[in-house]
């Protein structure tokens, strides 16, 4: 089980690896990249907890990353830097991040800091189910695990991703565009045949029959729609 | 020279393994997605590969690359006019960009078509690229010849407007 998701922002090499080291260990499913755009690249595809963002960077700086990021995201952001002076402080809270350590900095003290500030993460409105049966197959959205007739399936977080957001909107007919954009963010839309991909995976995965799903159904011209069981209403 | 147009003289290599994610199953587990890239040109075969490789991340997958080497009759099947090691090492360098696992192989042959037909498992995912174009274009040709025995196919095109 996951703790949450991490992404370390960083252009050295070397911090990057043994932040990805520290933080995996400790639980975190953690991703990293060496510079701010190639952050908002990754956040734009995927969905994340926390980030640690080194505040000196080539290119986008850690200050100008933290504000476009914030602008579009109300995930945590903890700011990494050497420099230790009260305006170096001021500038990174009033650029949106919502804490700051200083360089050299001990594990426990990084550890605590990122439990700190997860604490304080809203939980999203409408979280949905924690669990779901779906005939023989039981996803558990707290611990991302799914069993398929007694054997554990392993779902990508995409393919998560898009079954959680099935699960919230249940009985509906969810157009491809609303589909790619909840899950890949934004900038997707038009690409219904990587949809038809992921579908076709997912339902490989939770229907008991892929040919026949009973659950994931498609809308002919609009896209798709979760049938959820009656049970699980 | 009996039955020598159906056959295809197949050399497999896995060139280049990219870094598997460490939660992801062995490369040997048959039960992972393939992502089959059919080699047209190199740009063309570079942006397939990209898209694959976006994928294959997203869906714990593995990409199969393709390459039907065509020897004109004259020549026999076993001889191409390109030297096997340069095809080898020009492959090498092309999977080499990925960060996926890609198996490329390549495949000595009379007819592309042929070679796809028996190297394809059923209803194989595949990815080609091409360019953005309303013209009818070889690899459109066989996107929907591929489609039509029951591929999934995803075509490739440059910039944003990604898929047919």
């Amino acid at each position: 089980m996951s703790a949450g998701r991490i992404l370390v922002v960083d252009d050295d090499p070397q911090i990057r690896r043994v932040m990805k080291m520290t933080l995996s260990n400790a639980g975190y499913e953690v991703q990293d990249a060496r510079t701010g755009e190639e952050a908002q690249e990754l956040l734009r595809e995927s969905k994340y907890d926390l980030m640690l963002l080194d505040m000196n960077m080539p290119g986008l700086g850690g200050l100008e990353t933290c504000k476009a990021v914030r602008a579009a995201s109300d995930l945590a952001i903890i700011m990494l830097t050497v420099r230790n002076t009260e305006q170096d402080k001021v500038a990174a809270l009033d650029a949106g991040a919502d804490d700051f350590i200083t360089k050299p900095f001990s594990t426990p003290e990084l550890l605590a800091r990122i439990r700190a500030a997860l604490r304080r993460v809203p939980a999203p409105p409408n979280a949905g189910p924690q669990r779901l049966a779906l005939g023989k197959v039981e996803v558990d959205f707290q611990t991302r695990r799914v069993v398929a007739g007694g054997k554990e399936v392993r779902l990508t977080p995409k393919e998560f991703e898009l079954l959680r957001y099935f699960v919230l909107h249940p009985n509906r007919a969810i157009p491809h565009r609303e589909l790619l954009q909840a899950v890949w963010g934004p900038d997707y839309g038009d690409q219904s045949e990587y949809l038809r991909v992921f579908i076709k995976q997912l339902r490989r995965k939770i229907e008991l029959t892929p040919d026949k799903p009973q659950h994931i159904l498609t809308e002919p011209w609009v896209g798709y729609r979760f049938r959820m069981p009656e049970s699980s209403l | 020279m009996e039955g020598e147009s159906e056959l295809a003289v197949v050399f497999e290599r896995r060139l280049w393994q990219g870094s598997v994610q460490p939660d992801a199953p062995a490369g040997g587990d048959e039960s992972r997605l393939e992502l089959n890239v059919i080699f047209t040109s190199i740009p063309a075969t570079l942006l397939a590969l990209q898209r694959a490789s976006e994928l294959a991340r997203d869906l714990d997958g593995r990409i199969r690359l393709l390459v039907p080497q065509v020897v004109p009759y004259p020549l026999p099947l076993t001889s191409p006019p390109a030297l096997e090691e340069f095809t080898e090492r020009r492959f090498h360098d092309v999977a080499a960009g990925q960060t996926t696992e890609t198996l490329v192989e390549i495949c000595l042959c009379r007819d592309a078509e042929t070679v796809l037909a028996r190297k394809l498992k059923p209803c194989s995912l595949v990815v080609i690229g091409g360019r953005h174009t309303w013209r009818p274009t070889a690899e459109k040709a066989m996107a929907k010849k591929l489609r039509q025995a029951g591929h999934q196919v995803i075509f490739a095109f440059p910039e944003r407007n990604r898929d047919a």
